[in-house]
Parts: C-alpha cells; structure tokens; sequence
C-alpha cells in the first residue's frame, strides 16, 4: 500500500511559564511520534483530553499558535515531499487543495456574517480555476450531495440558520469542495447527537467509498465509533502513541494495558460489585508526567523497570506495533 | 410503590422574543403534556437528542425554570410526596420551596459552569447547606469533610479552588455539593458527558455507590444508550417535547416499540 502521508519523529511542545516560580516549563504535547497514513484508509487517532491527538493533527496543517507552541523537530512529508518545509503562500496551496480540516466546533469553523455561499465559494475560486457563479452552482450540488434539501435556496442562508448537525454538513462540504485527498476531521460529531452522529459518519463512508477522498485521519475519543469506520487506529496517550494496529486486532486482542483499559472503561462492563471497570488514577496533566512509562501510574500490571524506562514502540505482531515493557522483541511473531 | 414524583400533563413553553411595549411575546413549547411517575428508590434514565426536552423537565423538577425564563409557562401538575405530605412543585413557594429544595438537588453536565471559580470547594459545597440548614460552623464544616471523603476527595481539598482540580474531581465536588444536604432525590443532567471516558466510569461508580450510602432515588438525563444500560432500572425516551416510550430499560431496549426509539438504538454504537 502506498503512503499519502508520514510522519516521522514528530515533537510539539508549548511553553509555559510556572505560575509561582516564573520558570520556564515545556509542555511536550507530542514527544516524537512516527505516523504513517497509507491510501485508501480511514485511520483513527483515539486518545483522552491531553493525550496530543489534536496536537498531532493540527502540527500537519502548521495550525500551532505561535509563539507559545512549535514544532521542535520532526518531519511530514505528503506525497514524497515535507510539508513543514512550506510557508507562507506555498503552505496555503496545500491547505484546503490537498489536505483538509473539519473542526469539533462549527460555530467558530464558519464565519457567522457571510453566507454558506459565500465560504464554499470562496475555497473553490481560491484552489480551483473557477469563476464565482461556475463555484455557486458547485457548491449548490456538494450541499446537495451532503443531504441538505433545497440546497440551490439554503445556500444563500447564514450558518445560524442551520441546526448543528445540517453545520457539519456544510463544514465537510467546504472541505470537500476543492478536493482534497486526505480528510482531517477532529471530533466531528463529539457536539452532535447519536442520531445525526451516524447519519454524517456514513456519509464519511460513502463519500471515501466514491473515492472522493483518498484517505482520512479521525480523531474521537470514542472507541466504538473507530471500531464501525476506521481501518487502522492508534492510541494517544501523554503525547505518544501507545498501540497502533489493524481495528478488529485492537478490539479483539489489544496489548497495552491502557488500551485494554479503554476498552473495557468504555464498553460500561459490570462486575459482582455492581460497578462498572474503571482505569484508576486521572488523565495526566503535561507538567508532571511520571519518568519511565507515561502510563506507569495508572497501570495495574507494571514491574519495576517501567517507573525508570521509557519502553520503545516496537512491532510484536506484523503491524501491530505497542509501546510497553510486558511485550519483547523477542516473543515477537 | 412509593411514587416520589407524579407528574401529570406537564408542558412548558419557553418566551422565544421578549415582550416590547405590550407586543404579545412568541412563545416555544420545549415539553408537551408529560405524564410519568418516579419511583422511590429506582434510576429513572430520560434519553432523547438535543431539543427534545429532557433538560427541561429537569429543571421543572428542580424548581429552577423561572431562573432560566422568567416568562415562561409552566402548566400541568407535578406533586411531590415528601416527608408524608403531596405538594405541587409548581405551586410551592418561599419556606416550603426551600424545603423541597433540600430534599431534590441537581448534578449538571459542565462542572466549570455551575460553579464559582473564585470560591474554594469547601465554600462551594457549603452555600447549600448555609440556606438550606441551621448548622452551625463546626457543624457545617464536619459534614463538608465528610461528603468530601465520600465522594473520593480528601479533607484537604476544601481550600482548593477549582482550577486546582481535573475535570472529574470538579464533577466530584458538584456531586458533594448537591448532596450534602441528604437530598432524597437526585437529578443528574448529562453528569458525564464533558468526561473522558477513563473518568466516566469512575463517576458513575461514585453514582452508585452514593445511591446505596443515601438511599437515593436518582433521574439520569444522558444520551449515552450504553451507560443506560447498566445504571438506569426505567427508562423514559423523549422526542420534541413528548415521551414517545417509557418501561423497563432492559424491556424497552430488547424490543423498542416507537419508530424513533429504534432508530436511536440502532444509531448507537457499542463496542
């Protein structure tokens, strides 16, 4: 399978000063994480508040607010060619033309005074050699296809017209709208209800299914939804990714005790005590991260080495690669 | 049965435009005519999407409608049946209001929003308890530290303010705060939805443990079908302001009856 895009060794960090001592403190959002999203897949990024998935996603679209955050070091390359190389007016060419974002949020991803019209058309003309009324009568037919009826008159409405659900629609259509081949989209049905939830994810199907898209990154924190759409998922934890692997081999035999721990966290199963299974301990805070193992505190099956040693990402299955210290190169395969 | 709630034909209507120099005022109908009873003891979970009124009948219950529109319309009945006695909910005021409100307190989804960031938990958690009760200090602080070691905090959380906590110990405080008056009902509005889903499980375990320690009868408000189906025995599901289905979570869930309850259980997904 060919790679759309890579990532290789990836660290953004944000600095901070500390509120009573004024020392200088980084904030290691990502700690060198290595990626890979091969064509023709949808690849999730699971993870809790904190752990750098929108992080992840934001360094590949150069989205970090300077000067608090940046990225240190690493490299994305697109196509063969690293992105974080481009600034200025050759970064927008691939913004929105080739790779596109859709946000959590569609209150602050439209802008509430111009029409829908208005912002469709204004990524066509921009990316694609249109005119305005030849991009309208695009923008008429995306909506369309995205499920909005009397899309020719609703088109000429104002996003606070529209429901939440009919929002994210039209965000996906703008980001459709010159074309992308890889699809960002971070949390975008987290604000929305089950109901509509699905009724967008499938239409992130169909749309990957008429190769529209080549390939999309989804960035949830709801394991149930990787499980119905993705093909590959990686797990975030504090900044790194802890397990990456084929969907139905994470459900079905996941190695990291954290995974593990989601799974059985979120799947609300009850034990004798009528309580349901819960990781113990709270999501980590960036400033005070335990040495050794990110997870270490949190984990109910560690031994002495994982409080004093970072353990590698290593592959123990082929492609299934887990970041912890009970698994060994060596029982690989 | 001991019914806690009866409640018949309520409906609210929201002011959607402010009135203008005697303009009759539009008005929305957020719930319409619903009848249901709530049992002593049980978890009554209420589901629907956005719009549907779940959050409305909350706060009808809650008694703080005329908080959140002053010119809304609240018409039906809703008794009460506390300390032997039946009160319309909508009709109580002034000292015996206050009585009822010691009696039904409120959980809600975002713990930053419904509480005071420049107080420290221990004030938090005492407001209830300075209007609702005649404890005195030592009292007061005594049942502070207690509710506070109840709900997985330690005694020395009472002068922390509340950006000193993570998200689920912010939820943990809003849980002491509404009970630490030992309300006889709780309801809970979406309590764990701005959670993470590590966290999630730890509050709903502090639910049920809370419920045996109190002898809670609890409404839960969510739209996580998943979470219904291991905390809640009934289960009510909502649709624009009107409750398409009610039963026994395990019955209605085995075999939805309404066209809508069946697309939002399929629409659900499960691991």
């Amino acid at each position: 399978m060919k790679k759309i895009l890579q990532i290789l060794n990836l660290k953004t960090y944000f600095f901070t000063a500390d509120e009573k001592s004024n020392k200088e403190i980084v904030l290691k959002a990502v700690d060198d994480v290595s990626l890979d999203v091969y064509e023709d897949e949808i690849l999730g990024i699971v993870g809790e508040s904190g752990s750098g998935k929108t992080v992840t996603a934001q360094s590949i679209m150069q989205l970090i607010p300077e000067p608090s955050g940046k990225i240190v070091s690493g490299e994305i390359f697109y196509k063969g060619e690293d992105i974080l190389k481009r600034h200025g007016e050759e970064l927008r060419k691939i913004r929105g033309k080739e790779i596109a974002y859709i946000f959590q949020e569609t209150y602050s991803s439209l802008n509430p005074v111009l029409t829908i019209e208005e912002q469709i058309c204004e990524v066509i003309t921009t990316h694609l050699d249109k005119s305005y009324e030849e991009a309208a009568e695009i923008s008429a037919g995306l909506l369309e296809s995205m499920g909005i009826k009397d899309a020719a008159d609703r088109i000429k409405d104002y996003p606070h017209q529209f429901s939440g659900g009919m929002r994210q629609r039209i965000a996906l259509a703008m980001a459709l709208a010159a074309k992308p081949a890889l699809l960002i989209a971070d949390e975008p049905t987290t604000m929305l209800d089950v109901t509509i939830q699905k009724q967008i994810l499938d239409l992130f199907l169909s749309i990957k299914k008429n190769k529209t898209l080549t390939s999309v990154i989804f960035i949830t924190h709801n394991l149930g939804l990787v499980s119905k759409y993705c093909d590959r998922v990686a797990v975030m934890y504090a900044g790194k990714i802890q397990e990456i692997s084929a969907v139905e081999e994470l459900i079905k035999s996941p190695l990291h005790p954290y995974t593990k721990g989601l799974l059985y966290a979120s799947a609300f199963v009850k034990d004798k005590d009528n309580k349901v299974y819960t990781i113990p301990g709270n999501t980590p805070s960036l400033k005070e991260l335990p040495q050794g193992c990110k997870f270490c505190n949190r984990c109910t099956e560690t031994t002495d080495n994982c409080f004093i040693d970072e353990p590698p990402l290593i592959e123990i299955k082929p492609n299934h690669f887990v970041r912890c210290h009970l698994y060994r190169e060596d029982d690989i395969k | 049965m001991n019914k806690m709630f009866e409640i018949k034909d309520l409906s609210v209507k929201y002011s959607s435009k402010k009135k203008v120099f005697g303009n009759k005022g539009k008005y929305v109908n957020a719930v319409e005519g619903v009848s249901f009873d709530f049992i002593k003891g049980e978890v009554l979970g209420i589901v629907g999407e956005s719009g549907s009124g779940k959050s409305t009948v909350s706060r009808t219950l809650l008694s703080i409608i005329k908080q959140i529109d002053k010119s809304s319309i609240v018409c039906g009945s809703v008794l009460y049946n506390g300390g032997g006695k039946s009160i319309d909910l909508l009709k109580a005021k002034g000292k015996e209001l206050k009585q009822i409100r010691k009696k039904i307190q409120g959980v809600f989804q975002d713990p930053d929003s419904s509480m005071n960031q420049r107080l420290t938990a221990g004030k938090i958690i005492e407001e209830p308890l300075l209007n609702l009760t005649n404890l005195n200090k030592n009292e007061r602080e005594e049942k502070i530290k207690d509710v506070l070691k109840k709900c997985g905090l330690s005694e020395d959380d009472i002068n922390k303010y509340p950006n000193e906590f993570s998200a689920g110990q912010k939820q943990r405080i809003c849980i002491a705060r509404a009970i630490v008056v030992e309300p006889e009902i709780l309801i809970a509005d979406e309590p764990l939805s701005s959670l993470d889903i590590s966290i999630q499980a730890q509050i709903l375990n502090l639910f049920v443990d809370l419920k045996e320690k109190y002898n809670l009868s609890i409404i839960f408000i969510t739209h996580d079908l998943n979470i219904v189906k291991v905390f809640c025995d009934r289960i009510i599901v909502m649709q624009n302001g009107k409750i398409v289905e009610q039963g026994i979570t395990s019955e209605v869930l085995a075999n939805p009856k309404d066209e809508y309850t069946k697309t939002l259980f399929t629409s659900n997904v499960t691991l």
